[in-house]
């Protein structure tokens, strides 16, 4: 049904766009120190993304697979399961083995925006905190964090049309997943289209993407203009 | 996944699974190549598994030649047409400037679901479904409005003190292009090149709607489709893979530095 649908694609959305801000925002701020190593760290970093998208959903289907995924392995070392179970026909887990494959592809780019971001801070303001005796979580909250600000906008929002787009691991991990739970709209489309050949439910499917998509682009030029004011001052 | 590339049918199905391969082969690249090796082996070895390997596996030599064409032409057809599109739209002023920019992103932004009904519909009645052309210019569609957009943060960032002294020296728009502005914009033509190879190489929708036969397949069609099926032939699909991520990777670490002024500078500003 293209309600569960929807709100499968809702749920995806909020598990994603927090946590692709969250992880490349730590990322950002790992790599921005000097240590030994960091360039290497930084090439690293920007790896994942040159990785097509089904080719991260083959490695963590065989990994989480029923029979001789890595993942029940090692869990079953750890003593935390009592043995094997099918993580894929469980609704939860599928979910987030499938945001998993896409986060992995997606970080690098965020990253790399507030690793910019981070890098531009000026000087004065980085020695102002410091002579004014700011510790280390204070520094974040008032010198990092409110210049990264319309980047982590920009970000949210990148994120979020990025959400929308999610169609190559939902295919080749769950193809629906259980119960039509890891089904978001792009993979409904995609099967009322070629695989019912139902081209109306399709087409009208699309135009409630479009909707949305048309709601959040507008949001996006918004962030944009934020983005570019306040980096010009 | 290098990991179970390297291991044979029966220790793949072990369980619990090896952590490093313990008798590691390059048979399985060998045989994502040449499909009839892997089904001779099989049918010697007398295992079930040779019924089972997916059709779409013949067609894996000639998707990786056509990801490479498709990427390529791409690329330099981005570097070429963006190079000329972001100079016109930055420097030369005419009437819905801003407004076939602003569009153009618009583009760039939609699902790629949304739009697909009618792609394929006009792909049909012109003829080309099969085709690698129809692939090539689909990938072009994404990947230009992105590509425009980039250069037209370079070309608004470079001052154009010297190239309006040129103009009023009497070149025309496109030697000014080639022979002022050119230089400076290297590194983002490089990065935009290779952002455009990199989006069209692990494009999947499109080349997945709008091809049939193994003519114009492309790698994540032929992986996407193998590993898809009900039964999954881990060897084969890991080694394919591998081959996949092999020049993204080579791509990534020799640019990286430019990849990254490229994509900080488009994002951003």
């Amino acid at each position: 049904m293209f309600a569960t649908s929807m709100s499968s694609t809702f749920i995806f959305a909020l598990i994603t766009v927090p946590s692709i801000t969250l992880i490349s925002l730590g990322e950002a701020l790992l790599l921005s120190r000097k240590f030994r190593g960091v360039k290497i760290l930084q090439v690293l970093a920007l790896v994942p993304w040159s990785i097509p998208f089904v080719v991260s959903g083959s490695v963590y289907r065989l990994m989480f697979d029923f029979n001789f995924g890595m993942f029940n392995d090692i869990m079953l070392r750890l003593g935390l399961i009592s043995q094997y179970r099918s993580w894929f026909s469980m609704a939860w887990p599928a979910m987030l083995i499938v945001a998993l494959a896409y986060l992995w592809i997606q970080t690098p780019f965020p990253t790399l925006l507030l690793l910019a971001g981070i890098q531009s801070i000026p000087e004065e303001l980085n020695e102002a905190a410091l002579i004014d005796g700011a510790k280390r979580f204070a520094h974040f909250r008032v010198v990092t964090f409110n210049w990264l600000k319309p980047i982590i906008f920009i970000v949210l929002v990148y994120a979020s049309i990025m959400a929308l787009w999610c169609f190559d691991p939902i295919f080749v991990i769950t193809a629906g997943g259980p119960a039509d739970f890891t089904k978001l709209v792009t993979y409904f489309t995609y099967e009322r289209m070629f695989g019912y050949l139902n081209f109306g439910e399709a087409g009208a499917s699309t135009i409630i993407i479009l909707a949305v998509t048309i709601v959040l682009i507008y949001l996006y030029f918004r962030a944009l203009r934020l983005g570019r004011l306040r980096l010009r001052v | 996944m290098v990991n179970l590339s390297l291991q044979s049918e029966v220790e793949i199905h072990s369980v619990p699974p090896f952590y490093f391969p313990p008798y590691p082969s390059l048979r399985n690249y060998w045989f994502s190549i040449d499909i009839n090796s892997a089904v001779k082996y099989f049918v010697e070895q007398k295992q079930a598994i040779s019924l089972f390997i997916p059709g779409c596996m013949k067609d894996f030599p000639r998707s990786i030649i056509n990801s490479a064409i498709v990427g390529l032409i791409v690329a330099s057809y981005n570097i070429l047409a963006g190079t000329l599109g972001a100079f016109a739209l930055t420097r030369i002023t005419f009437k819905g400037n801003m407004p076939l920019f602003y569009g153009s992103i618009v583009g760039r932004l939609i699902p790629p679901v949304v739009i697909a009904i009618p792609y394929y519909m006009i792909m049909k009645s012109i003829g080309l479904l099969d085709t690698l052309q129809v692939v090539i210019l689909v990938h072009i569609v994404f990947t230009m409005p992105f590509t425009i957009w980039i250069l037209n943060t370079y070309f608004l960032a470079i001052p154009t003190d010297m190239e309006d002294a040129a103009r009023v020296d009497g070149y025309s728009y496109l030697e000014v292009l080639r022979k002022i502005t050119f230089p400076l914009i290297k590194p983002a033509i490089v990065a935009v090149g290779i952002m455009s190879f990199m989006t069209s190489y692990g494009e999947f929708f499109y080349a997945l709607l709008l091809t049939a036969t193994g003519a114009s397949r492309t790698i994540p069609v032929i992986v996407g489709s193998a590993m898809a099926d009900p039964i999954v032939i881990k060897g084969l699909v890991c080694a394919m893979g591998v081959i996949a991520i092999i020049p993204g990777l080579v791509v990534v670490m020799v640019f990286r530095r430019y990849l990254v002024r490229g994509l900080v500078a488009g994002a951003v500003k």
